[in-house]
């Protein structure tokens, strides 16, 4: 049984296993994000009901210790969590990218600087950096934070984003493509950008993980979004203090976070995996 | 004849280390000059300071004129319009001679579009599809279509070379350099490899710039001979007149080398 022959399908069949159940994972955050945009079970800032209710038809998941449903809010918070991850990465990609290029690209002495300066961006806690730019600006909001998350992440987008260009830059077809006349900027795009998506979106979706998880952090220690628009951090801290008599109440924000983190890190898995041809039905 | 390329006193500096030293020569359409020398001698980074593409760190001194224009100290801007036009480049690896992320036929279409718009042609999809086709078809690849829809690591060595020079001829050059082209191929392939740069050398009425350490293949390939040591020209004849009688004596060890690794082989056998 155990043959070359039959191991190859057994194998495509994983990958494809790991892209679905990211695409179930993800998809179902993304849903729930949506429809809340037009219906909720309840006002999420309005008692709802009796105070640390248990579940119940009513109450799926029961309600917090002001009355408030914790379902309604967890569904917010999916809404939150994608719209934090989507806009971290999307600044830090923008950002990292660029600084990452010019930094491939650039004379030495620039890209030495470049490169110290990222070197300390990195090796400051990406949390710190954020609770930095949140406390620096008047009354934190989901956006001070988003964009915080966003510079804490430029720097390792950039600094990927320049080795893997420079390797890409010394290959045979660069100096062919230079032969033949093609200009920087078409080489950037049709090149150098195609080689380098592969790893760089795995790294996205990891950070997209980070942030959601970062920002839930941020939230937790009062740094996040203020209310009605609750992040799952905010559940959890608020949930601390009755985790004995209504456990719920932080287990459910928990799970929530750790299955959008580990569904993103499956769809990079995936994703790089169909947008790779080297790698396609490995 | 006027000259393609002119090469006076070309030295390439590393800082301040000489890498290539006061080398000339030139070469003019329908002749063939092959640059020889171990590995280390300077051959790939006088081809490369031809066409203006020396790495970073590394300078150029001398002149090297290329279709009538000044290549050393000539803006990236001009050097473009001359790149692909005058000269192309065959490179020793052709795995990483072609984007291991982009389908051999969109590879070729590439300079074959930048060329239709140097010379002021409209090419629809159609056209461009045709003589994507038709190049490949000329560099001998079974099957262009299917090979035209595959990437590169689904097809072998000799094919990819093939690609590779499918995508110098793309653009006409009047100079094509190759730069070991054949190196990292088995001996059949080479075979086949040099008889279709053969071909297409005298087909087109090129000049051709061969870069090898291999002394049997440039004595098959290429008219006359530049013999390289250290970033020196040491020796430069035609190819019967250095081989049967070579003057210095890197050359005679690098004959001696060479017959001597022959005669092992046959003893083998």
């Amino acid at each position: 049984m155990s043959t070359a022959v039959d191991t190859a399908p057994r194998h495509r069949r994983r990958h494809s296993l790991t892209l679905w159940a990211s695409l179930v994972l993800v998809g179902l955050h993304v849903a729930v994000g949506l429809l809340t945009l037009v219906w909720l079970p309840y006002d999420p800032i309005a008692m709802a009901g009796m105070r640390l209710e248990g579940p119940g038809p009513l109450h799926w998941l029961g309600t917090d210790r002001l009355g408030r449903d914790l379902a309604t809010q967890l569904m917010i918070g999916s809404r939150i969590a994608l719209l934090v991850g989507i806009g971290a990465v999307t600044i830090g990609a923008a950002i990292g990218v660029t600084l990452g290029l010019l930094a491939a690209f650039a004379s030495k002495w620039l890209d030495d600087a470049l490169a110290a300066t990222l070197d300390i961006l990195i090796a400051f806690p990406t949390l710190l950096i954020a609770m930095l730019v949140v406390a620096a600006s008047d009354t934190a909001s989901l956006w001070s934070a988003v964009v915080a998350l966003g510079v804490a992440l430029s720097a390792i987008v950039a600094r990927l984003t320049r080795i893997l260009a420079k390797r890409v830059l010394v290959m045979d077809y660069i100096t062919a493509a230079r032969t033949s006349g093609s200009s920087w900027p078409k080489i950037v795009a049709i090149h150098i950008l195609p080689n380098i998506w592969p790893t760089l979106s795995v790294n996205f979706a990891l950070q997209f993980g980070l942030a959601v998880i970062a920002e839930a952090s941020l939230s937790y220690l009062g740094l996040g979004a203020p209310p009605p628009n609750a992040s799952w951090g905010r559940i959890l801290q608020e949930a601390q203090g009755t985790v004995y008599t209504a456990p719920l109440g932080a287990i459910a924000p928990g799970l929530a976070l750790v299955s959008l983190a580990i569904g993103v890190n499956l769809l990079a898995d995936g994703l790089r995996d169909a947008i790779d041809p080297t790698r396609r039905g490995r | 004849m006027t000259d393609l390329l002119t090469i006076r006193n070309l030295s390439v500096f590393a800082g301040d280390t000489p890498l290539v030293s006061n080398l000339s020569f030139s070469l003019a359409r329908g002749e063939r000059l092959g640059l020889i020398g171990e590995s280390g001698s300077g051959k790939s980074l006088t081809s490369l300071a031809a066409t203006g593409l020396l790495p970073a760190g590394l300078s150029a001194k001398g002149s090297v004129i290329l279709a009538g224009q000044e290549v050393i100290g000539a803006s990236d801007r001009q050097l473009n319009q001359l790149r692909g036009k005058a000269v192309a480049i065959v490179f020793q690896e052709p795995l990483t001679a072609l984007d291991p992320l982009m389908r051999v036929g969109k590879q070729v279409a590439e300079p074959l579009r930048r060329r239709a718009r140097r010379d002021g042609r409209k090419l629809d999809g159609k056209a461009l599809e045709a003589e994507e086709l038709q190049l490949l078809n000329e560099v001998a690849l079974p099957e262009p279509q299917r090979i035209a829809r595959a990437y590169p690591h689904e097809l072998s060595g000799g094919q990819r070379q093939r690609v590779a020079i499918a995508m110098a001829l793309a653009c006409r050059p009047d100079l094509l350099i190759a730069d070991e082209p054949t190196t990292a191929l088995d001996v059949t392939t080479q075979a086949e490899i040099l008889g279709l740069l053969d071909r297409l050398v005298r087909e087109r009425h090129m000049a051709l710039l061969f870069i090898s350490h291999d002394l049997p293949v440039v004595a098959t390939t290429v008219d006359r001979v530049v013999v390289l040591r250290q970033g020196e020209a040491v020796e430069a004849g035609a190819v019967a007149d250095v081989f049967s009688a070579p003057r210095h004596d890197y050359t005679r060890s690098l004959l001696a080398a060479a017959r001597s690794f022959d005669r092992a082989l046959e003893g083998q056998s």
